[in-house]
């Protein structure tokens, strides 16, 4: 039998409601706006979503947690645009889910990474950083060799063009042979994959293989499109 | 463990293993490979042994109706116990992450053991595993002693004990097949979290009926501090964790939200996951142990009133610090950066209720170990609150951001206060347990002390000079206007201070051991017993009425 | 809700709500109505682990 002495617990209800409602305000006050607002809701024009391949190579990139050391955030700080290139703007990242700026920097930012090294350097210093940067703390990545599983990557498309990001119909549908052909320069595929995503797309052989198309390709894809899918950046520090 | 339960409750038990049971089979069916089907198979085959362990008990005679009488303390064993072993596990990881920044060639060539992945075991099990375990079994130790009656009832702490560790088992393991939302401190996939709300939501019903039932009129403040940690990590994890599955099928998700709203939602939930799962809990766990352990009331209750809607309502704001000069909007920014610094108001009122408290027993910290635990715990409190609001002001952060000097400042909360804390408590709450006075080596517990306090400094003043290196190269000019270092060069000049950092992370991880096989050797002893007046106020003969003028014992 | 009336919004009713939550829980928490009931509090914890002090 519920004995009941001093049931008082209206009172530690009262102190449920208040806890939530006290501790709500921060956070509407904070996130809402970022809604509404045009500063951080106005997409570039010219920002083109992450080709499947790219996309495959973020994946990955989530998967081995690059994000623990790299950041992908330019500050608008003098000596970081010196080093790394424009500070990033909100606009940048739009159809990033989830967002990489990450908070620690043991490795360099990789916002701005894409072009300023060969694609050979890349995969080099990926299978075994030392090779190429002795002083290096970063662990080495040789599966990377494998073969891509491009199987996932329509529902993938799928998925994120449900939250908005603009991929069309046709993107869907040949999203696996997108991935394939942006690898391969000469196959037939691979003009379509800049009619779809724009001719600032990459299509090279990534990783040295031409035959068959591995994580390695779909990795260096993503690092060498860091930073190239808008030039909002530097249009926003040429005119300040 | 099933002796504690009656033959009723271990019905329910027996049927909720079940549905574990399925739960785990329907998810290995349904996903067939990848994480999610490893994931499954974990959770079958703990539903298989629950099943095995309750099983075994059902003929059993039944619990004996006495225990009606008495705390339940059977779970908050189960708790510790769990802490212990998340001890273990997350500062191991933690340890051998920092090795591998000062030996990366030591990494074996296996994808699992790479630094990206072991870094979120790292985080998840020290702060879900250790901490999360810690909060969950003090807070049905605390919540029973300050209402004065048993938990509401038997199976729900149970729940909440294993539901909670499948949590962290999923996440962990999931982190070493590569499945992670890669969001800090909320990388578990989808049905991790789903499942999270399942086992939090059962731990608030819990606890709210336990304090409808109590005793004692009053709700003592530490309950307030718990309260505010289950419900405001509650709203927390299911905003930060709205996401959409590829496929009902797959581990893998996308979170709703992107970009910018994306960040500051994620540091809103960060900072929070910090504020609420780091501080609120634990000094419901310092109001509680550090008063009992020093035979004295806190210095000032009303001031624990005024600093908890303090932390509750300004430690909501301050997520934005994390992302000083980025793309966030200025005045959002700035809301943080103000919000950080009133903030020290309320957190140096509890670290300065706790030291006041203190006053006038000096002697008993300097005798007694467990005290100078939570003392030590209270001065990092207030160290790490102070140096965190000074982090978040714009020009030190553009220093600090992103360099090892924040790693310092989480470390000085971490290993500074809420590890000194829950070792207090543990301390405190074993030899409690196990109907002794003391722990089965007192010395140990010296040993433990001064084995987590050198292990912090070293830890923490490496960090320091390490972060603040870092943040000066990256900034310097020479003469002729152009950067005077390379990104390499910062990373080639951590190398010494990257060592320190893994000798003090060694040192703290051995004082843990020494917790461990301490706590296990005062456990096995003696069969649980507990002083008489450590009972429910209505098995108490005479049964006192609560407002009575206090018996002079 | 126009983007420029909800900053003018936070910042009115920002501050105010700010203000007056503080003076209501100061004086909630600082009546003398509620100091004795207060201190039993503090020691409420206390009773029960009795006379023995120390460890």
């Amino acid at each position: 039998m519920l004995i009941l002495h001093y049931n008082l617990e209206k009172v530690s209800m009262a102190l449920v409601v208040a806890i939530i409602g006290v501790a709500s305000i921060g956070g509407i006050v904070e996130i809402a706006p970022l809604f509404t607002i045009d500063e951080t809701v106005k997409v570039p024009e010219d920002l083109r979503p992450l080709t499947p391949l790219e996309l495959a190579g973020r994946e990955i990139y989530i998967r081995e947690g690059c994000y623990a050391c790299h950041s992908q955030m330019i500050r608008s700080l003098a000596d970081e645009i010196d080093r790394y290139g424009p500070y990033s703007l909100a606009g940048e990242s739009a159809y990033d889910h989830p967002m990489l700026w990450g908070s620690k920097r043991t490795g360099p930012d990789l916002a701005r990474v894409g072009g300023k090294y060969s694609d050979y350097w890349h995969v080099a210093h990926l299978i075994n950083p030392r090779n190429v940067v002795s002083a290096s703390i970063m662990p080495s990545y040789p599966w990377l060799l494998r073969p891509l599983d491009t199987g996932k990557l329509p529902a993938e498309l799928a998925t994120l063009a449900r939250l908005g990001v603009p991929y069309s119909e046709v993107m869907l549908t040949a999203a696996a042979s997108d991935a394939m052909a942006q690898s391969r320069p000469d196959s037939d595929g691979a003009t379509e994959v800049q009619d779809r995503y724009g001719a600032g797309v990459a299509v090279r052989d990534f990783d040295g293989n031409v035959e068959k198309v591995s994580e390695m390709d779909a990795v260096v894809a993503y690092l060498q499109s860091l930073g190239t899918q808008t030039r909002a950046a530097l249009q926003t520090l040429e005119e300040e | 463990m099933t002796d504690t339960l009656s033959l009723r409750e271990r019905r329910i038990g027996f049927f909720l293993a079940i549905l574990l049971a399925l739960l785990g089979l329907t998810m290995a069916a349904a996903a067939r490979h990848g994480a999610m089907a490893v994931h499954g198979v974990i959770a079958m085959a703990i539903g298989v042994a629950l099943i095995f362990l309750i099983a075994g008990s059902l003929y059993d005679p039944d619990a004996d109706p006495a225990r009606k009488d008495r705390y339940y303390d059977a779970p908050t064993q189960a708790g510790i116990f769990f802490t212990l072993i998340w001890a273990m596990i997350g500062m191991g990881a933690g340890v051998w992450v920092a090795a591998l920044l000062y030996w990366p060639e030591a990494t074996p060539l296996w994808p699992a053991t790479s630094f990206g992945r072991l870094r979120p075991v790292h985080t998840t099990g020290v702060i879900f595993g250790f901490g999360g375990n810690a909060l969950i079994a003090t807070s049905f130790y605390v919540l029973q002693r300050t209402a004065r009656t048993r938990l509401a009832d038997a199976i729900s702490p149970w729940f909440v004990v294993i539901g909670f560790n499948l949590f962290c088992v999923w996440g962990v393991t999931g982190y070493l097949m590569g499945s992670t939302q890669s969001k800090e401190y909320a990388e578990p996939e989808w049905y991790s979290d789903i499942w999270l709300v399942i086992v939090w939501v059962t731990y608030f019903v819990l606890y709210m009926r336990t304090l409808a039932r109590r005793n004692e009129p009053h709700i003592y403040v530490a309950n307030w501090y718990y309260l505010a940690f289950i419900l405001v990590v509650a709203m927390l994890h299911i905003v930060n964790n709205l996401a959409l599955p590829v496929s009902l099928t797959g581990a893998r998700s996308f979170p709703v939200w992107g970009g910018v709203q994306d960040a500051m939602i994620q540091w809103w939930y960060g900072h929070n996951a910090v504020a609420f799962f780091l501080t609120a809990g634990f000094l419901g766990m310092l109001y509680y142990f550090l008063p009992v352990r020093s035979g004295r009331p806190i210095w000032s209750y009303r001031l624990s009133i005024l600093s908890f809607w303090g932390i509750t309502f300004f430690y909501i704001w301050v997520g934005s610090h994390h992302l000083h000069y980025t793309a966030l909007p200025y005045w959002v920014q700035t809301l943080g950066m103000t919000f950080s610094v009133m903030l020290l108001v309320p957190s140096w009122a509890s670290a300065g209720n706790a030291l006041a408290t203190l006053n006038g027993a000096w002697h008993k910290v300097r005798d007694d170990a467990t005290l100078r635990f939570m003392f030590v715990a209270a001065v990092f409190y207030g160290l790490s609150t102070f140096e965190g609001s000074f982090l978040a002001i714009r020009p030190v952060n553009s220093l600090s951001h992103y360099t090892d000097w924040t790693v310092g400042h989480v470390h000085s909360g971490t290993l500074g206060w809420v590890a000194m804390i829950v070792f207090g408590a543990i301390y405190t709450i074993v030899p409690h347990l196990s109907g002794r006075e003391a722990m089965a080596s007192p010395r140990a517990v010296e040993w433990h002390f001064w084995l987590a306090v050198s292990g912090t400094l070293i830890y923490v003043i490496s960090m320091w000079n390490a972060g603040i290196t870092q943040g000066l190269m990256w900034r310097t000019y020479s003469e002729n206007g152009a950067l005077a270092y390379s990104f390499l060069d910062s990373v080639r000049a951590m190398a010494p201070y990257y060592l320190l950092r893994t000798i003090g992370g060694a040192l703290f991880l051995a004082g843990a051991v020494v917790c461990t096989w301490n706590c296990r050797k005062t456990m096995r002893a003696v069969p649980m017993g507990g002083s008489a007046s450590d009972r429910p106020l209505s098995a108490q003969t005479p049964p006192r009425r609560p407002f009575d003028a206090e018996p002079a014992e | 809700m126009p983007h420029d009336l909800l900053v003018y919004v936070a910042k009115v009713f920002g501050p105010i709500w700010m203000m007056g939550f503080f003076l209501i829980v100061l004086i909630r928490t600082y009546s003398p109505r509620r100091r004795e009931g207060y201190d039993r509090a503090a020691r409420s914890i206390l009773g029960d682990r009795g006379p023995e002090d120390g460890p």
